[in-house]
């Protein structure tokens, strides 16, 4: 992208260009006031003169005057412009001055004129007023315009010196602002160009700073970590799918074959055949189910305030038969009225996929406690199964990990299940197993006042 | 099923083949059938028709029944509805009820569990007074009281025990599936997949067969069980 194409150089230098045109402004303001505070010194100078000359020429006669004048022109100042006279007689006789002739453009109107005489001694610029005196005597009072002609020259050097510098830094900055904004900017466009081109690895390139372009840097890469991750998710979910779904399908397929052999479908290989498909149905259900819940995990939009401990007694209860067709000891103990924030289906799901797990491994007995402690609640639940096999703990909330005991081995989804509900309520799950049992603890501070 | 005069069911199924099994199964059961194909259609059938039954396939051609289900619902239109469909997750459902269906059966089903969910639907409305004294063969349950006799004898249960023997005498000779019982008396929209439910059945039947064997509480195969006096088929 070009720079000056950015809006961001567009608008530096419309700024710097502002600045310029200002700071021009200001600077030439002050010359001329500066200037014009000069040539008032000088009128202020050439009238002080002028009056003690006017006042010697009626007080004591024109050859007085001239004497005065030409002694006045013998004691030149140092400091002060040089002084410039020109006394004339009614006839236009010199009487006395520094002036070889009256020069053009000056009138005996007592005011303040610059004037440029060309003739010798040498070329000068001076600053003079004249003024008519009784019976025709003209007098003309000035001062040398030489070093007002070098302050006017170095004060508009530094004009022109000042808009220099003010429009080189400003369009420099400018440039510089443009440049490096145009860099960060391009990050992000070359970003979503390779989106685009399907690389989702891609990330913005971060300043470590804390200012608006990294927040949306960082922004854009959340939100890529989180399709990243989706996607993956759904890959995994549709590998699964199209992987598990065959062995139901097989054995669908097995038992058609079979009938067709027999050239008989009976009541058992029909039913059969149904739990197949039943199989096969539930099987994409809770696939479908987990990825759902780990797509949505950061959607609490829905959550509602539950009654926990009243669920997991309702679930408890619900596998309390069961418990006891096994000959297991199902002790519930639970605080009352724990109220926590979540979906309320899945949740019951969670304690009944835990439940069930826990009665597939124990010996004889399974323990669920619900407590408080604090602002958190804990829920655990324990067996004293055979435990799991340490290389197998990492992994059991995995799809598709199944435990090892053999007569019980399940579809392998009930505890990813689990931990996807977890997750979704943020809760957190500790795992401690060995030969004499496992008891998964499962902590969360999405405590509810009742 | 014991239907007196032809009640009528519009089907709202876009796949012939699904669209044909759900006609025959309504067909046999005695009901008249109007099929529609979709939403349009559908809309056009209720204007000018009354059922007695909806059934409403979810994803059709010119959108979700979903929406239709609640604009009729809107409308003040209480026809049953039951939804079949092949989205059968627990949030399906859940958004499936939210819109006013009566029930939620995810494809594939089967005919005796379609059937069971249809008759459970129309006498729906028959429980809704709920009579204070039950009674099947011997056995007789006060909700009042909340208690059980099998002829002379008490029956000892706990109040789920209670709730689901009160929900299997309210629907006498009903075939009630797994899918109605959890919802219904657990309250749960998933399957918990373990043999759970046939579990707590097999318990409850022996509670009852404590007290005598007027009644028995059978199992459906493949579908759900059934509460019915002895020797009464």
């Amino acid at each position: 992208m070009n720079i000056f194409s950015t809006s961001f150089a567009r608008l530096t230098l419309v700024y710097m260009a502002v600045i310029t045109v200002v700071g021009t402004g200001i600077l030439y303001w002050s010359y001329d006031a500066f200037l014009e505070q000069s040539r008032d010194n000088i009128n202020h100078l050439v009238d002080t003169d002028m009056a003690g000359l006017v006042s010697r020429y009626y007080d004591s006669g024109d050859m007085e005057l001239a004497r005065h004048i030409s002694s006045a022109l013998d004691l030149t100042s140092l400091d002060n412009p040089r002084q410039i006279y020109l006394f004339l007689s009614p006839e236009g006789k010199k009487l006395a001055g520094n002036l070889k002739s009256w020069p053009n453009g000056i009138m005996p109107d007592a005011s303040l004129k610059l004037l440029n005489i060309s003739t010798a001694p040498e070329p000068q610029s001076i600053f003079a007023k004249a003024t008519l005196l009784s019976d025709g005597y003209r007098i003309l009072v000035g001062r040398d315009a030489g070093a007002y002609h070098i302050l006017q020259q170095r004060m508009f050097n530094n004009l022109l010196i000042g808009f220099g510098l003010f429009l080189s830094t400003g369009l420099g900055i400018g440039l510089l602002a443009a440049w490096a904004f145009l860099r960060r900017i391009n990050g992000l466009n070359q970003l979503c160009q390779d989106v685009e081109n399907g690389d989702l690895s891609a990330r913005v390139p971060l300043w470590k700073r804390r200012d608006e372009i990294d927040t949306l840097g960082r922004g854009l890469n959340g939100m890529l970590d989180r399709i990243s991750a989706l996607l993956t998710l759904h890959k995994q979910t549709a590998d699964n799918i199209a992987h598990e779904i065959r062995s139901p399908l097989m054995r669908l397929n097995a038992i058609i074959e079979q009938g067709e052999k027999k050239q008989d479908i009976t009541a058992d290989s029909a039913e059969l055949a149904r739990r197949q498909i039943e199989d096969s149905v539930t099987l994409l259900d809770k696939l479908l189910d987990i990825s759902r819940i780990e797509a949505t995990e950061k959607d609490r939009s829905s959550f509602a305030d539950t009654n926990f401990s009243q669920l997991l007694e309702n679930i408890a209860e619900l596998y309390a038969p069961l418990a006891e067709e096994k000959a297991l000891n199902l002790s519930v103990i639970t605080e009352d009225n724990i109220h926590i924030s979540g979906l309320e289906q899945n949740l019951s799901r969670l304690c009944a996929n835990l439940i069930d797990n826990a009665l597939k491994f124990a010996r004889t007995k399974v323990e669920l406690t619900l407590k408080k402690n604090g602002d958190k609640f804990i829920l655990s639940i324990s067996d004293d199964g055979p435990g799991i096999d340490p290389h197998l703990q990492d992994r059991i909330f995995e799809r598709f990990t199944t435990g090892n005991n053999e007569h019980q081995a399940g579809t392998g989804l009930g505890l990813a299940l689990v931990k996807a509900i977890a997750d979704q309520h943020k809760m957190t799950i500790d795992i401690s197993s060995n030969s004499k049992g496992t008891s998964l603890t499962l902590t969360s501070y999405s405590l509810c006042t009742p | 099923m014991e239907i007196i005069a032809p009640m009528k069911a519009l089907c709202l199924e876009d796949d012939t083949v699904i669209a044909d099994h759900i006609i025959d199964l309504l067909q046999s059961a005695g009901w008249q059938v109007t099929a529609a194909r979709n939403l349009a259609a559908a809309t056009k059938a209720i204007t000018n028709e009354d059922f007695d039954l909806l059934v409403l396939d979810r994803m059709l051609p010119d959108g979700d029944s979903l929406g239709f289900l609640r604009k009729l619902r809107q409308n003040d239109v209480q026809t049953p509805a039951i939804i079949l469909t092949a989205l059968g997750r627990t949030e399906d459902k859940i958004d499936g009820y939210d819109s006013g269906a009566d029930d939620y059966l995810p494809k594939p089903f089967e005919a005796a569990e379609f059937n069971a969910r249809i008759k459970a639907l129309l006498r729906r409305a028959a429980y809704g007074e709920q009579k204070d004294m039950l009674k099947i063969g011997q056995l007789e349950l006060r909700t009042k009281a909340r208690t059980v006799f099998h002829g002379e004898n008490f029956i000892d249960l706990s109040p789920k025990e209670f709730e689901l023997l009160h929900y299997f005498m309210a629907r006498e000779n009903d075939i009630i599936t797994r899918d109605m019982l959890l919802r219904d008396v657990w309250g749960l929209n998933f399957d918990p997949g373990t043999n759970v439910i046939d579990v707590n059945i097999g318990r409850l039947r022996k509670r009852i067969q404590q007290g005598g064997d007027s009644v028995q509480l059978t199992t459906v195969r493949g579908i759900g069980f059934k509460l019915e006096e002895k020797g009464s088929d």
